[in-house]
C-alpha cells in the first residue's frame, strides 16, 4: 500500500489522466469504448510528433513557434510534388530535407546570432503560414490518393493504427537518447546554463541546431500523417492550435517552461492528457466556443490537481 | 617528461577596465604555482585566457615551446588543461557522476552512456574524499560545500596535466581543505602541474613552490615561497603596508536582541538555544553540515519549518515570515552563495546595492535618486570595492568585489541585526581588514551580529562569543578572552571531550 502511495505521488499526470478517464467514462460509457480509444490514439499522433519536438526545445531552453504552421507548409510540399509527379517517395524525401533546412535556419539564427528563438520562430511561423497560402490559395486543396496515404492514414497492426506505432516508437527513441546518450544531457545542461555547458566544452552551438532541426522533423512527420489521414492538403488548418495543443501536453506532463528539466515519460502522459480531454469534448458534443472553455478550465484544474499532489510529496520528502 | 605552459605578452581590455597589461606568466609540471592579488587584479581574467573561456586581445599562449591555439574550454581541456571556476559551474538538474563526466561522458559500445562505469568511478573518488554521496543524486540536492568539491573532483578526473583552481577551498571546511591539499600533494607527485589561487597566505605557504603577484593587470612579483616570505607577498599585493586588524574588545552590556530557544528542525539542527545582546558579535563554527546556515534562514524568516522559538526585539517571530518583514524589521543577511541568492546578475552595481533600501527611499511616490547615491557611493568607498561606476553591471565584477556588494547593501542606518554567512569568502587581505573593521563599528552601533564563519583564525579575531555546532548540536561555547583555539577545533569536528 505504501508502495502504491509513492507511485501516486511521483507520477501525478499519469493518475489526474485516469481520473480525468474516469470521469468523462460516467458521464458517456462510449467514451471508453475500444473505438474510440483507437479514435484517440490516431487523433493524438500529430500533436504528439509536436510535442516531441519542442520537448527539446523547451528542455534546451527554447520555444519553437514555428512548428504548428511549419507542419501545414511541410503537407503542402509533400502534396505539390506529389501532384505535380505523382511520386511518394520524391514527396517524402522532399519533406524531410525541406524541412531539417528549415530547422537549421532556426537553429542557426538562434545559435549563431544569439536572436531570441521566441523572435526567430515567430517570424517563422508568419513565412510559414504565408508561403503555404502563396503556394495554394486558401480554399483550394491537392488530394492525396493511393496507397501510401491509406496505409499512413489508416493501416492497423494488432488493432493499432501504424501511424500511432510510430508517434510511439519516436518516443521510445527520444526516451533512449535522452536519458542515455550525451545528446540527452547536452540538451539539459544548456537548459539549465548555456555558460557552465560551454565551460564543460560542450559545442553548444551544434547541440542547439540539432535541436531544431529535430524539431523542424518532426513537424515534417506530422504534416505528412495529418494530410494523409484526410486525404488532401490545404493551407487552412489550424496549425497553430496543433502548436499550442502539443506545448501544453509538454507543460502538463510535467517540462519546466524555462528549461532544463522535464521527462519523455511524463509528456507522454501530458499528450494523452491532451487528446482525452480534446476527444472527450468532441464526444459529448460540446460547441466549439464551450469547448475552449472547458478544455482551458481542465488544463487549470489538471495542473491545480498537479500542484496539490507536487505539495504532499515535498512535505513526505521533509 | 616536463610539460610547461607560457603565457607571454597577453591583454585583455573590457571597455575602459584594462584587465591585464602585456602579462607573462609560465607554469612547470610537478609544481604548485600559487597566483594572488588584490580583488580585482586580474588573476581569474589571466586564467580564462588560459582556460579558454575568454579571448585575449593580443598575446600568445605556447605548451612545451609550440604555440597553440585556445579559443575555446575545449581546445583547453585538449591541451591537458582543465580548471575549478571562481564562479559556480555545475549543471543543477544533472546528477553528480553526469556533471563530473560532462563533456567527456564513457560510453558503452555505441552511443550509449556507461552511466554504471560513470558512477563507480566517482563514487571511488567521492569516498577518497570522505564523502558519502550518491553519483546519481541531482546536484541541486546538495549543499554549496558538497557542490564545491564535486567541482574539484570534476577537475581531478580530467586526466589533465594542468590544473588551475580558483579560490577552490572558499566553500571548504578545514576539514575538507585538509583532504584537497593532500590531493594535491599526490598530483603534484603525478607531475601534475596546479595553478592556485587563494586569498589565504598560509594556504599558498603551505602548498607552492611558487609564487606569483598580480596588482592592476600586471605581474609584479615572481619567486620561489622559499624564498620570500608572508609579508613580503602581501606588501607587494597591496603596495602599502597592511594594516592589521585588531579587535578592541569591550564588554557587552546590550540589551537581548534576538533570542533562540530550543530551535529544532530535524536533521538540520536540534535543540539550539542562544541570546545576542545588542553590540555583540556571536559567531557559529563548524563543520560542512554542521546547520549553521540553516538556522540562519530560519532566524531570517526565510524557513518556517522548525520547532521552538525565536524572539526578535521582545516579540516572538512568526516562523517563515519571508525576507521583506525581516528587513523592514531591522534585519539583513549575507548569504554564502552570491551566485545564486546573493545577487540579481543583470542589474547595476548601484541597483544591486540599494536594493534593500528602495521601499524606504520612495518620497512622494518617486525613489530619491539623490538619497540612493549617497548610500551607495558611500557603500561602495567603504567596502574599496573595485569598479568601473556604479552602472557597472554587477556581473563583471571580480568574484571578490560581488561578494563585497553583498555585504555593502546592509549598511544602513536603520540595521538592527545582521545576519553574515562566510562574510570573508572570496576577500582579499586588504578589504578582508576593511571588512571585519566594518563589522566592528557596526557592533559599536549597537548593531547585533551573527556570524557562520569556517575560518577559525577569522572566528577567534572577531567573536565577543563562539558556539561550536557538531552535525545541528551545539557542542560548547566560548566567551572572550577565554578562546581555547584547540578545543574549538576538536568540537566542531566532534572530537572534543566534554569540558
Ligand atoms: N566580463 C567582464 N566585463 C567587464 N569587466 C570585467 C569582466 N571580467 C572582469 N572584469 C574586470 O576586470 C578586472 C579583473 O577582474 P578579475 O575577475 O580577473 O579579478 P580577480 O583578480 O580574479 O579578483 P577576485 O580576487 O575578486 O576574484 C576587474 O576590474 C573586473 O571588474
Ligand atoms: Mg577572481
Amino acid at each position: 500500500m505504501q508502495d502504491f502511495g509513492k507511485l501516486f505521488r511521483e507520477n501525478n499526470i499519469i493518475f489526474v489522466t485516469l481520473a480525468l478517464c474516469l470521469v468523462f467514462f460516467l458521464i458517456s460509457p462510449r467514451f471508453l469504448s475500444v473505438d474510440n480509444m483507437s479514435a484517440i490514439s490516431r487523433q493524438i499522433v500529430p500533436i504528439g510528433l509536436i510535442a516531441l519536438g519542442q520537448f527539446f526545445v523547451v528542455v534546451s531552453g527554447n520555444i519553437d513557434l514555428s512548428m504548428g504552421m511549419g507542419s501545414v507548409l511541410f503537407a503542402i510540399v509533400l502534396g505539390v510534388i506529389f501532384g505535380v509527379t505523382g511520386g511518394v517517395a520524391l514527396g517524402i524525401v522532399a519533406v524531410i530535407v525541406f524541412s531539417l533546412a528549415f530547422g537549421f535556419v532556426n537553429g542557426l539564427l538562434v545559435a549563431k546570432l544569439k536572436l531570441p528563438s521566441f523572435i526567430v520562430t515567430l517570424a517563422g511561423l508568419f513565412i510559414a503560414q504565408g508561403l503555404s497560402g502563396l503556394i495554394i490559395p486558401r480554399g483550394q486543396q491537392i488530394f492525396l490518393m493511393g496507397g501510401f496515404f491509406r496505409f499512413v492514414g489508416a493501416e492497423k497492426y494488432f488493432g493499432f493504427y501504424a501511424s500511432f506505432l510510430f508517434l510511439v516508437a519516436l518516443f521510445a527513441l527520444a526516451y533512449v537518447v535522452y536519458n542515455h546518450t550525451r545528446w540527452g544531457a547536452y540538451v539539459i545542461a544548456i537548459g539549465n546554463s548555456e555558460e557552465n555547458a560551454k565551460l564543460a566544452g560542450i559545442n553548444v552551438d551544434r547541440v542547439k541546431i540539432g535541436i531544431f532541426m529535430f524539431s523542424a522533423l518532426c513537424s515534417g512527420f506530422a504534416g505528412v500523417i495529418l494530410s494523409s489521414r484526410m486525404g488532401f492538403v490545404q493551407p487552412g488548418l489550424d496549425g497553430n492550435g496543433l502548436l499550442l495543443d502539443g506545448i501544453a501536453a509538454i507543460i502538463i506532463g510535467g517540462t519546466l517552461i524555462l528549461g532544463g528539466r522535464g521527462t519523455v515519460t511524463g509528456a507522454f502522459w501530458g499528450l494523452l492528457f491532451i487528446g482525452v480531454t480534446n476527444n472527450a469534448l468532441n464526444l459529448l458534443n460540446v460547441t466549439d466556443v464551450w469547448h475552449q472553455v472547458f478544455k482551458g478550465s481542465i488544463i487549470l484544474a489538471a495542473l491545480g490537481a498537479n500542484y496539490v499532489l507536487w505539495q504532499s510529496r515535498q512535505a513526505e520528502a521533509q | 617528461m616536463k610539460n610547461r605552459i607560457d603565457m607571454k605578452g597577453i591583454d585583455k581590455s573590457f571597455f575602459a577596465t584594462r584587465a591585464l597589461n602585456n602579462v607573462d606568466f609560465s607554469c612547470v609540471s610537478g609544481e604548485v604555482h600559487a597566483l594572488v592579488g588584490l580583488n580585482g587584479a586580474g588573476k581569474s581574467t589571466l586564467m580564462k585566457v588560459l582556460g579558454g573561456v575568454i579571448s585575449r586581445d593580443s598575446g600568445t599562449i605556447e605548451v612545451n615551446g609550440t604555440p597553440v591555439e585556445i579559443n575555446s574550454p575545449a581546445d583547453a581541456s585538449a591541451q591537458g588543461i582543465s580548471m575549478i571556476h571562481q564562479e559556480y559551474s555545475l549543471i543543477n538538474e544533472l546528477t553528480v557522476a553526469g556533471n563530473i563526466f560532462l563533456g567527456r561522458e564513457l560510453r558503452k559500445s555505441g552511443p550509449f552512456l556507461d552511466k554504471k562505469e560513470m558512477a563507480r568511478q566517482v563514487k571511488e573518488q567521492l569516498d577518497r574524499f570522505g564523502l558519502d554521496l550518491d553519483p546519481y543524486k541531482p546536484i541541486r540536492e546538495l549543499n554549496s560545500g558538497e557542490k564545491q568539491i564535486v567541482e574539484i573532483i570534476r577537475a581531478l578526473m580530467s586526466d589533465s596535466w594542468l590544473i588551475v583552481m580558483d579560490e577552490p577551498t572558499s566553500a571548504l571546511s578545514e576539514e575538507d581543505k585538509g583532504r584537497l591539499f593532500e590531493f594535491i600533494r599526490r598530483m603534484k607527485a603525478e607531475g601534475i602541474s596546479i595553478i592556485y589561487i587563494s586569498h589565504h597566505m598560509p594556504e599558498i605557504f603551505g602548498i607552492a613552490e611558487q609564487v606569483t603577484v598580480m596588482r592592476d593587470g600586471q605581474i609584479v612579483l615572481s619567486e620561489r615561497t622559499a624564498e620570500t616570505t608572508e609579508d613580503a607577498v602581501i606588501a607587494t599585493m597591496t603596495g602599502t603596508e597592511l594594516e592589521n586588524f585588531v579587535k578592541p574588545h569591550k564588554e557587552i552590556l546590550g540589551e537581548v536582541l534576538v533570542n533562540v530557544a530550543g530551535l529544532t528542525k530535524n536533521e538540520a539542527y536540534q535543540d539550539i538555544s542562544f541570546d545576542v545582546h545588542r553590540g555583540e558579535i556571536l559567531v557559529l563554527t563548524g563543520l560542512r553540515g554542521c546547520g549553521a546556515p540553516e538556522l540562519a534562514k530560519a532566524i531570517f524568516g526565510l524557513d518556517g519549518d522548525y520547532n521552538g522559538t525565536i524572539t526578535y526585539r521582545g516579540a516572538a517571530l512568526k516562523p517563515g515570515r519571508g525576507p521583506a518583514v525581516a528587513v523592514s524589521d531591522g534585519m539583513g543577511l549575507v548569504t554564502e552563495n552570491r551566485d545564486k541568492n546573493g545577487i540579481l546578475p543583470q542589474l547595476s552595481v548601484r541597483d544591486n546595492i540599494a536594493l534593500p533600501f528602495l521601499e524606504k527611499s520612495v518620497k512622494a511616490g518617486v525613489l530619491d535618486g539623490r538619497a540612493i547615491e549617497k548610500v551607495v557611493t558611500k557603500a561602495i568607498a567603504d567596502t574599496s570595492t573595485k569598479t568601473s561606476s556604479p552602472n557597472q553591471e554587477i556581473r563583471f565584477l571580480s568574484g571578490g568585489n560581488k561578494q563585497k556588494i553583498c555585504f555593502s547593501r546592509w549598511l544602513d542606518p536603520d540595521l538592527e541585526f545582521l545576519i553574515l554567512l562566510e562574510p570573508t569568502r572570496g576577500i582579499d587581505v586588504h578589504a578582508k581588514a576593511d571588512i571585519y573593521r566594518i563589522i566592528e563599528d557596526l557592533a559599536e552601533r549597537g548593531v547585533g551580529i551573527l556570524i557562520l564563519s569556517y575560518e577559525i583564525d577569522e572566528v577567534i579575531m572577531l567573536a565577543d562569543r563562539v558556539i561550536t555546532l557538531y552535525q545541528g548540536q551545539s557542542v560548547s561555547e566560548f566567551t572572550y578572552p577565554n578562546f581555547d583555539k584547540d578545543q574549538m577545533l576538536a568540537d566542531i569536528a566532534g572530537v572534543g571531550q566534554p569540558h
